[in-house]
């Protein structure tokens, strides 16, 4: 069940996505960045935290992102005020980011575009 | 009916089509995406012995590791024209969005090429990632403790 969960989730987020992008002017970057927007306001409402639990697909998308600043963001308010809010914003998405810039970085010192 | 009428007609009944089979191959190509995160995950944890948040962001590296490759060699945006959607929501859009703009840039030398462009395209998600995150927090955490 949690792999049908998973799947009906991410790919109503995709599709949702898709219907924006065809029905308006709006640019890819704009989609991904109210994606975020939606996640991080999911996660305030306690949404995101309730879907969570019902497959582990739901950190995939772009919306997690948003929902896992705003999660980690809280915690450290929680902990020790607004500095902790500013020392654990990254923590939980740090794995992401930096498997981005690392891994980027080594694929643009191997490889050329392709034209 | 005039021929303006007609090609009128059938613009509106293609683009119609259009959207609705990309809205499904999105949903579908999204879906598949989400059944492996699922599988991966319970995978490592099985395997692995990892904990659910160590399992859970090795995950995320997976996606974004093959992400990154599939854009080295080429043929992330092929993929993206025929999957749509179901590529560029998940993480693997950020990942793939930075290593093409690493990429695109390097030959304007490492800093003013590769370092100043690398977020180009994804600096946008992780600068209103952060401030909306951070305004969230501080409202819940003031207000509602």
């Amino acid at each position: 069940m949690r792999y049908f969960y998973s799947f009906i989730f991410v790919g109503i987020i995709c599709a949702i996505a898709s219907i924006i992008y065809d029905n308006s002017k709006l640019t890819i970057g704009h989609i991904t960045s109210l994606f975020v927007i939606i996640g991080s306001i999911l996660g305030f409402l306690g949404i995101y935290d309730t879907i969570d639990s019902f497959g582990y697909g739901f950190n995939l998308p772009i919306t997690s992102f948003g929902n896992a600043l705003y999660l980690s963001a809280y915690q450290g308010f929680k902990e020790s005020g607004v500095l902790g809010l500013f020392m654990s914003m990254l923590k939980t998405t740090s794995g992401g980011i930096t498997a981005t810039v690392i891994f980027g970085f080594i694929v643009s010192l191997i490889c050329k575009p392709k034209d | 009916m005039t021929e303006d009428k007609y090609l009128k007609l059938v613009k509106e009944n293609t683009l119609k089509e259009n959207t609705l089979k990309n809205t499904f191959i999105s949903f579908l190509s999204g879906g598949v995406l989400g059944l492996m995160a699922e599988a991966l995950t319970n995978i490592y944890m099985k395997i692995l012995y990892l904990e659910e948040s160590s399992a859970l962001t090795l995950m995320t590296i997976t996606f974004i590791f093959i992400a990154v490759i599939l854009t080295g060699l080429g043929s992330f945006d092929d993929l993206v024209k025929k999957y749509r959607f179901g590529l560029l929501i998940p993480i693997t859009g950020f990942a793939s969005s930075v290593a093409s703009s690493l990429m695109d840039y390097k030959n304007e030398g490492t800093i003013t090429g590769l370092g100043a462009n690398m977020f180009k395209l994804a600096g946008a998600v992780i600068l209103y990632g952060i401030v909306s995150a951070f305004l969230l927090a501080l409202i819940k955490g003031v207000f509602y403790g």
